[in-house]
């Protein structure tokens, strides 16, 4: 079973529960990138410079594990990245790997952590972003322990 | 009259020794008042139930004192434990942030006792205090965390002792105080051996074979709910093989 992530199409999983004005203030700090396939964007242990959004294209979240890499699920347009970092400070414990060319708007770390506390309201939807996440985790683990064979379809060595 | 089930309640939060300590609690004192008036504080006994997997979001549950495991049924109708929350964790934030049914059934591992608050409540007090959604974003990024490190712990081990070698290591990052033999370390569990299983992924009859070979090796001792790692090096080495 593979898990795909759905987000409304006009918008992204953090912007849907923010208010018009935080979105205007956001919309002044996003640059829009290409990244092409095969390419990371969020790396294992390496701090990510930007919050990331997925405008589109496809993408593949990962637990390294060893030598081998269990797939947590795939995404698409709306998925948000970088979140965890900018909240905790903590390295990121996944990978995330551009499965074609996708079309990614960045916001710089600092700045984003600027408007956080101007805006506190933020963390209200960044908290719903990190729900979403630990919704996939558990999903995932749920199916884990069932048999060696489960675990075993999601692992690549 | 000695209190309900030997817990010291707090029912105050503004007197609580351990505010400090804790990341929900750490709150300035007016913030605090109001979160004292929304909460009902309950002591529970061992094995009760504060919600369960699929049931609506009523509201959070803080856990002050005592333990909980939060377990789901996978689709083959097995019990799995996802962890086992500590005190000072809020618990049902997921369900209550996004308005969804309860992801675990959390139930105390020994008396406990827990502040509810509910859903409406909870909701209200975040957005009259915007910056309490910093609290709750890092107790995600906390659970978040867990869920990852038990996913890369599951990926990684091959073999049941090593599962179970690894939750014993975990838990000896919290050793029982007191004086103790050179090497030796403590530990309270109170999971019974069918629990072990549902972390482990296995059956209960296996952990009792597993823990009766690490007992033969002389590398743990069991006393009640008293268990002591006689050789932490031996269960590491098992973990790296």
């Amino acid at each position: 079973m593979t898990y795909t992530m759905s987000v409304d199409q006009q918008t992204n999983e953090l912007y849907e529960a923010l208010s018009a004005e935080i979105r205007d203030v956001l919309h002044e700090l996003e640059q829009v990138i290409t990244v092409p396939a095969g390419a990371p964007l969020i790396v294992q242990n390496v701090v990510p410079e930007h919050v990331m959004i997925l405008n589109q294209g496809s993408v593949e979240i990962s637990v390294p594990a060893g030598g081998k890499t269990i797939s947590v699920a795939l995404a698409g347009h709306g998925k948000v990245f970088g979140l965890r970092s900018v909240v905790s400070g903590e390295l990121p414990e996944i990978n995330v790997i551009c499965l074609e060319e996708c079309s990614v708007t960045v916001l710089p770390r600092d700045e984003f952590i600027r408007i956080l506390k101007q805006y506190p309201q933020v963390y209200f939807a960044i908290a719903k972003v990190l729900s979403a996440d630990l919704k996939l985790a558990q999903d995932l683990l749920r199916e884990m322990p069932r048999a060696a064979n489960g675990a075993a379809r999601r692992m690549k060595v | 009259m000695a209190p309900a089930y030997s817990l010291n309640i707090v029912e105050n939060c503004l007197k609580c020794e351990f505010r400090e300590e804790r990341l929900f609690c750490h709150l300035p004192d007016d913030v605090l008042e109001e979160l004292q008036r929304i909460k009902a504080t309950s002591v529970y006994p061992k094995g009760a139930l504060l919600c369960l997997e699929g049931q609506a979001p009523r509201g959070v549950f803080i856990l002050c004192t005592g333990r909980a495991k939060l377990s789901t049924t996978s689709a083959e109708g097995k019990t799995i434990i996802l962890r086992i929350a500590e005190p000072g964790e809020v618990l049902g934030l997921t369900a209550v942030v996004d308005d969804t049914p309860y992801e675990a059934t959390v139930e105390t591992l020994e008396p406990s006792q827990a502040n509810f608050i509910s859903r409406n409540d909870f909701l209200g007090f975040l957005e009259t205090h915007p910056d309490i959604g910093m609290k709750v974003a890092q107790q995600l990024t906390h659970n978040c965390k867990c869920a990852y490190e038990e996913i890369r712990s599951l990926g990684l081990s091959s073999s049941v002792p090593e599962k179970i070698a690894k939750l014993l290591l975990k838990w000896a990052q919290h050793p029982l105080h007191g004086p103790r033999n050179k090497g030796e370390i403590a530990l309270r569990v109170t999971l019974t051996q069918e629990e072990i299983a549902q972390f482990a992924g296995t059956s209960r009859e296996t952990v009792s074979r597993i823990l009766g070979d690490f007992r033969r090796k002389g590398w743990l001792r069991i006393k009640g709910a008293t268990w002591f790692i006689l050789n932490k090096g031996a269960l590491e080495d098992l973990v790296t093989s």
